[in-house]
């Protein structure tokens, strides 16, 4: 399962259109973190996160090294993410291709591990 | 003593020099007792001619320095040196009739045959000091307006760091939707869907209309804070005003969403500013929609006398209590508003708006119940 947690819904839908285009079955719209919690992490395959505040800042760090969750962040600004391997930081506006071609990355490589 | 000095004094140009002095000069023995005062001490400190001889030096000091003063009398006697008086120190004299003013004194002592007296020259400063306090109040003044422009430009410099910060966000946003709005038609073109394909336009369009929201605001902000919007009333048909507005934003509304206008209106030609107006109502009205369903209802109520009072209401998701004591600031929006577009610039602009009109604009609002917004401004028939 991939989660979209984007606020702008017509952004939110745009990505969910292109990761479906590349294949993937089961996408999750989500606008806030506080929605991420019901859903088991171990179900999660990939989280798409557009441009976290301090605290979504915090929330991603915990995402990615607790619960090894790989992210992309899409950001307007420039915060230096400090994340591990498993996590991509794309750039607004981001190229779709490369939004689906490291979606693919992401996912092979959680789902070989 | 005195007929020693006297006797000292018979050379006409220590005379001349004495009586012409423009600063007061006093000979005191060293008892503290004035020997000599020359003309311009008399006049100083008001007294006749040879008034203060034989008085105590002290009856030209105020007379809350008198006690101290006998001290320091005393220990300059020990060592009697020229210097000035008090230096450091503000020091002040006292007339005949108890006016006080600020004086500057140097001191000297020389010995006349066995004995020694001591000499003060005394200049009135009262010009200097009046003019060193009014340069100090200008100077308090011009640091004063130097802090608060300094201030006001750091208030500015944060408010265009975070509307850089915003800017940069709320720009690259609906940028992203069209350039993946793009991605995707491409891809629907070689499906042949031409339903995704229609639907992905509206998106690039709806972006677009979003961003030009954006800008329009950002800009409408940079005027005010260069104080560049001003209030130009101009004769105005209200009437045919009103209809022009509603006709507009009717095209902008959620399926279902109408307008219910109602107007009581004295005369139809006001005198108003018609771009200001035009910017408050539309954007009340469109925030009405904004935040609220579809097929909800929007209130306009339009009553105008000596005042145009103009009440949107509506029946959409409200303003949280907490939120509503910040609902006019700069980039706030509530807490309630996720994923719904905008700014967080709207409401404060419009207020000042309103306020450049010399008006006033309030709200009710109650959270899921929606809210009502009033703006009363001046207006002449």
């Amino acid at each position: 399962m991939i989660v979209i947690l984007v606020s702008d819904i017509d952004l939110a839908e745009n990505i969910r259109e292109l990761l479906t285009f590349s294949g993937v079955k089961h996408v999750v719209l989500i606008d806030s973190y506080e929605k991420l919690s019901p859903i088991p992490s171990g179900d999660i395959d990939l989280i798409v996160y557009s441009d976290p505040d301090d605290i979504g800042l915090h929330n991603l760090t915990w995402l990615v090294t607790e619960n090894k969750i790989p992210i992309i962040v899409l950001t307007s600004s420039s915060i230096k993410y400090n994340l591990n391997g498993q996590s991509i930081i794309l750039e607004l506006p981001f190229d779709a291709e490369e939004l689906i071609a490291h979606s693919d990355q992401l996912i092979t490589a959680r789902q070989t591990v | 003593m005195k007929e020693k000095l006297l006797q000292f004094e018979n050379e006409a140009g220590f005379r001349a020099l004495f009586d012409h002095a423009t600063v007061g000069i006093i000979v005191v023995d060293q008892d503290g007792y004035i020997v000599l005062a020359n003309p311009i001490t008399q006049r100083l400190f008001g007294y006749e001619n040879h008034e203060l001889e034989g008085q105590k030096v002290e009856v030209l000091i105020p007379q809350k320095f008198r006690d101290g003063h006998v001290g320091f009398r005393t220990h300059y006697n020990r060592n009697p040196r020229p210097r000035e008086m008090g230096s450091g120190q503000d020091l002040y004299a006292a007339k005949k009739d108890g006016t006080i003013f600020p004086v500057e004194i140097s001191l000297s002592s020389y010995e006349i045959v066995d004995d020694r007296v001591m000499v003060a020259f005394i200049t009135d400063i009262t010009q200097q000091k009046n003019y060193t306090q009014r340069l100090q109040k200008q100077v308090d003044e011009r640091t004063e307006q130097l802090e608060s422009a300094l201030k006001n430009e750091k208030a500015l410099s944060e408010l265009k760091s975070k509307f850089i910060s915003i800017a940069s966000h709320e720009f690259r946003t609906p940028l992203s939707t069209i350039l993946s709005s793009a991605s995707l038609i491409d891809k629907y073109i070689d499906k042949g869907d031409i339903e995704a394909q229609k639907k992905h336009i509206g998106r690039i369009r709806s972006s677009v209309k979003n961003l030009n929201g954006i800008l329009t605001d950002f800009l409408s902000l940079e005027k005010l804070e260069e104080g560049m919007v001003v209030n130009n009333p101009a004769p105005l048909l209200l009437g045919n005003f009103l209809n022009e507005i509603i006709e507009e934003l009717e095209g902008t509304l959620k399926t279902g969403q109408t307008i219910l206008v109602s107007k009581d209106i004295d005369t139809d030609e006001v005198c108003m500013d018609r771009n200001l107006l035009r910017a408050v109502l539309t954007n009340l009205i469109s925030n009405a929609s904004k935040y609220s369903a579809q097929e909800k209802k929007i209130e306009l109520i339009i009553k105008q006398s000596e005042t145009l009072e103009i009440v949107v209401k509506d029946y959409g998701i409200g303003i949280p209590e907490n939120d509503q004591k910040n609902i006019f600031s700069r980039f706030f929006r509530a807490s309630n508003v996720s994923g719904i577009k905008g700014t967080g610039l709207g409401l404060n602009i419009i207020k000042r708006y309103v306020e450049i009109m010399d008006g006033v604009i309030s709200f009710e609002s109650h959270y899921n119940e929606g809210s009502t917004f009033f703006v009363r401004v001046p207006c002449q028939g």
